[in-house]
Formats: C-alpha cells, structure tokens, sequence
C-alpha cells in the first residue's frame, strides 16, 4: 500500500502495553479514537485500557483492510473518471469473502472482537461480529448452542421444565 | 517504518481458550443485537440456555412471524391436500405463539414488527388485534404482509395514527384500505403493495404525512386522479391497474427521483417535476397521442428509458407527428436507452442525442426479440460524448452488428464498451 510519508502516525497501546503504529487513517476507522482526534488533533499516543495486543493486532487487521479497499475502489473511480459496475461489484465481493476469512476464528475471540468492536466503535466490525455470531446460533437446539458456546447450564432441571412450560409454544415442532 | 510489522498473527499468541464461556459475560445490549438477528420463535428458544438468558428475548426490539415457519414440511402439506384437511391446527399454533409473545412481552416498546401471513385459507381476524397492539408499542418499523382469498383483513385505525412511525410497508391482497383518518408526523416511506387505493385515502395519506419522503407503489389499484405533494423525494410506480381513474395527475415539485415500470404509460400525466434528477422509465404502451411525460422529465440529469417493441412503436407514431415537439434535455448527462433492437432501430436514440447537447455517457440496451423495420442510420452527435456501452443478451449474433454500428458513428467517441450480459426488462 502507497503512502505518503508526510501522513500522520498515530501509537496505539493495548492494556497488555503493547505498542501499535498506525496510519490516522486506519484509526480514524475507529469512532472512539476519531472523536478523540477530533477533540484533541495533536494527539499521537492512545492507550487503549480495554482492548488485548491480540484482539488489537485483529482490528487494526481489519481497519486496514477496509481503508485499503476503499482506497483503491477511489483510486479507480479517480483514474477512470467513473467506476465500472463490474469492478466495483468485483471489489465487494472480494472484501466479503475477505470478512469471511477474517471470521474463522474461535468463539472465544469472536466474544472478544464483539467488545473490542463495540468499545472502539468500529461499526462494519460489530455488524460483522455480531451476524457471525448470530449464525452460530440458528437452527440449533439449545443444546447444540450451548455446546458450541460452551455455555453451562445452570438451570436445574426444574426450572429448564418452568421455562419450557411457560413457553411452550416456542419449544413445539412444527412436525 | 511500517505498519504492517507490528501487527503479528494473533492466532499463534492466544492463550488456550477452549470450554471457555466468554458470550455469556457479554453486556447485555451486545446479546440482544445477536438476538434480535434471531427469527422471534429462536429468540424466545434461547431463554432455556442458563440463567443468564432467561429473559433476555424479551428485550429484543423487533419481532418478526411468519405463518410459514409453523406450517409442516412440504410432504406433509400434500398429504392435507389430499385428504381435503385444513391448516387450522397449524394456525392455531401460529396465533397462540404470536399471542403469548405480546403477553410475555407486556408494554416494552418495540422498534420493528414484521408480520407476514399468506395462506389462502386463513383467517387473518387476529393480525387486526396485534397491530394495533403494536401500534400502541411505538414502533418505528412496521411490515405487513397479508393475502388470504376468502377472509377480509383490516389494517386497524391505530396504524395510521402513529406517532412514531418512521416506515410503512403494507402488502395486501389487493383489499381496500379505508382509514378513517391519517395522522403519521414522522413517517418516511411508504410501500402499498396490491391495494387498492381510492381517492380520499391517498389524499389523507399525502396530507397526514407531513414528512413523507419517499413512496413505493408497487402493483396498485390506483382508484383516484392525483397525487400531489410538496415533501415527497422519491416515488417508485412498480406496476399499476387503474380502471376506474381515466388519467392521474402527478405533480410533486419536490420530487427527485422518479420510477415508472408500468403497462400502460399515457395513463400517468406528469406535470410540475421541476426538482426532478433522476428518472427511469419502463413501459409497454404508450396510448397516449403526446409523449407528454417527456416533457414533464426535460429537467434531468439521469434517464433510463427501456420500452417494448409496442412502446417503441407508439413512441415513433407520435414522434412522426409535425405537432409533435420533442423537448430538449439541456441537463441531460447520463441516458440509458434500449429494450429494443438496435440494431434494427435506432431512430429514438437518435432523437435524443439531438435533443440532448450535454450528454456524457450513453448506454445502449440491444435486445434481439422481434424484428423491425430496416431502418437508416443518422446520428446527431452531442459535443460532451464520451463514453459509450453496449449491453446485449449473451450469445446475440446481432451484437457484433451492433458493435460495427456503434464504431461506424460514434467515430469521435473516447471509450467504447461491450459488456455481454443477461439484461432484465
């Protein structure tokens, strides 16, 4: 990726004190930092008490991938004085299956991401998070989400028994 | 220094996580923005999971039924066809559920409710009940989607009295709608799809929407003469069947984009557009004597126009007509034509590129179908012409003939493009 080396560079630091450079542009993907910029424009060092090295590396990962392809879908649009349908079609579907691929990852860092998202303010990712979260729930049994959550049931089986009769009509079959 | 150093494969550090709970230590918003991606039914089935998600259903600002998430599987369904046997079983199960969930939920707002029942047979008395429930529940969203042959449902007074209601879909089979008065300060669009809409109902909804930007009339019984507006932005006529009204009269000065795909096109007589950027026009007949609504769409930037061979045909009658004036597009920069063959045709395109002086992009619809005339080629050619594209259905043998056309009289033309595609008319 072309940069220009007057562009402002902006320290990132994780709760484990780690220490990330980052374009302002890729940060500012970022709502929770934009508006810190915003508030204060010489600011070049944000600790960021909430969010692990891991999971940051993750985000920074995805920011830049999407400052990327919004960089050069402007480029082409730039060059050829009007975007091609196809292309631009093209470049979608490719950052798709790039989010895609950025979400096979384990539950765990899925429940991680979804806060880290939602801290940083980083709506595409938490759109993102939160569906593929969503699709690991549907069309399974409770049992079957609880397993890939590994979520313990801490509901005796008479209460599990109470819900059930309460709501029965959510629990039939439709066979 | 580079960026991309620093930022090492997570992967490889994470500390072993497996049988961890970690969703269940979500903040409550983050669990009910992953449920309410859920249908209603797997919502609620989530609250038998633990503790934690007991009553976390409840808060999910939307719900969403479909009847045809209860009925049984299809070889089931046959086999009640064939015995004669009814779907009330099924129906029952429905409105118990729908039922219990507005019980469970009490008096919690809701932000969008989407209620879709299509079943020939049903009796949709209870859809009347619930949405005026949520009507009282402050919604933002509402969707309705009902057709049943042998019972009448009523969209209930409370819908069109909302105060909150930001958007409006309603999908009927081609039922009356009859508020008896129209009172929505926040709504925004408006879908009516198969409804019949008379006289003094779309003047209530035009006059008791003050907000109203944008309306989608999609397959209508148009019952009345005019739609005149000064907020609306956007209207969407996606087919229509007007036999009672003779002409309707559409005057919105505000409007800026407009959508016609329709039948019959003389029918709708456009007048005061002046705000107009964008049109794209879709028609099968004129029957008409003026292509009057080519006046009325002089002021745009943008026009797609796709018509029929038919279309085509009444189009050029008129146009041979010594009375007949064709406007001139002056602000005219993209057009979109086609729909016909090209090849065999290309008198209208030539009439706009007469009548269009600052066009920069011209894009062709070549479509081989029925054969036309032979017809001559003149082209007027604009100044600003840059770019030309031709679309035409793959495996077309007249594409190269359409090619060579192009290249024959487009000869100062920069760019040339030939996509092969499949195009929809």
């Amino acid at each position: 990726m072309a940069r220009s080396s007057t562009e402002n560079m902006i320290t990132l630091m994780s709760s484990d004190g780690e220490e990330f450079m980052v374009t302002e542009k890729v940060a500012r993907e970022c709502t929770t930092i934009r508006n810190m910029l915003e508030d204060d424009c010489v600011i070049t060092n944000i600790p960021l008490p909430n969010v692990t090295s891991d999971i940051l590396s993750m985000v920074i990962e995805y920011c830049m991938e999407h400052v990327a392809a919004a960089e050069k879908a402007a480029a082409e649009t730039a060059e050829k004085g009007s975007s091609s349908a196809p292309a631009a079609a093209k470049a979608n579907k490719d950052l798709e299956e790039w989010d895609k691929a950025f979400m096979n990852v384990d539950v765990y860092t899925l429940c991680d991401l979804i806060l880290a998202a939602n801290y940083l303010n980083v709506s595409g990712l938490l759109d993102l998070t939160i569906q593929t979260a969503a699709n690991l729930i549907k069309g399974k049994s409770p049992e079957q989400i609880r397993k890939t959550f590994h979520i313990q049931n801490d509901l005796s089986l008479e209460e599990e028994e109470k819900i059930r009769s309460q709501t029965p009509w959510a629990f039939e079959k439709s066979e | 220094m580079h960026e991309r150093c620093l930022v090492r494969s997570p992967r490889a550090k994470r500390q072993k996580t497996d049988h961890v709970d970690r969703i269940s230590s979500l903040p409550d918003p983050m669990l009910i923005s992953i449920l309410s991606l859920l249908t209603t039914k797997e919502a609620v089935q989530t609250s038998v999971l633990a503790k934690r998600y007991r009553n976390l259903w409840v808060s999910v600002p939307g719900l969403e039924f479909d009847f045809d998430d209860f009925l049984p599987s299809v070889e089931i369904l046959e086999k009640l066809e064939e015995t004669d046997e009814d779907l009330s079983e099924y129906e029952e199960k429905f409105v118990k559920f729908v039922d219990r969930v507005f019980e469970h939920r009490g008096p919690l707002n809701l932000d969008s409710f989407k209620l879709v029942w299509t079943e020939d047979d049903s009796d949709p008395i209870r859809a009347t009940a619930w949405l005026d429930i949520v009507a009282k529940l402050k919604p933002k969203f509402l969707f309705v989607h009902i057709f049943s042959e042998n019972y009448n449902f009523e969209v209930p007074d409370s819908v069109f009295a909302s105060q909150s209601l930001q958007e409006l879909v309603l999908h009927l089979g081609f039922e009356v709608i009859t508020p008896r008065s129209v009172n929505l300060p926040c709504l925004k669009r408006l879908t009516l799809d198969s409804i019949e809409i008379r006289e003094e109902v779309m003047q209530m909804l035009l006059s008791g929407s003050p907000a109203l930007e944008e309306m989608v009339l999609s397959d209508c019984l148009l019952s009345f003469c005019d739609i005149s507006s000064c907020t609306l932005k956007r209207l969407i006529i996606d087919g229509y069947h007007n036999e009672k009204a003779p002409e309707i009269l559409i005057s919105i000065p505000s409007l800026v984009y407009l959508e016609v795909r329709c039948w019959a096109m003389g029918k709708l007589n456009f007048k005061n557009l002046k705000s107009l950027v964008k049109a794209q026009i879709q028609f099968h007949d004129l029957s008409d004597d003026e292509p009057l609504f080519l006046t009325a769409l002089s002021n745009v930037t943008s026009l797609e126009l796709v018509l029929s061979v038919w279309a085509l045909r009444d189009m050029k009658d008129v146009l041979e007509k010594e009375t007949t004036k064709f406007p001139t597009f002056n602000n005219l920069k993209t057009l979109k034509i086609g729909g016909w063959s090209l090849t065999h045709d290309f008198d209208l395109v030539d009439h706009f590129l007469l009548h269009a002086p600052n066009l920069e992009k011209l894009t062709l619809l070549h479509r081989e179908r029925l054969t036309c005339s032979n017809l001559e080629l003149t082209l007027g050619l604009g100044d600003c012409l840059d770019i030309v594209e031709t679309t035409y259905e793959q495996n077309d043998k007249s594409a190269s003939e359409l090619a060579k056309i192009v290249e024959t009289h487009f000869k100062t033309i920069r760019e040339a493009h030939h996509i092969p595609q499949s195009c929809n008319l």
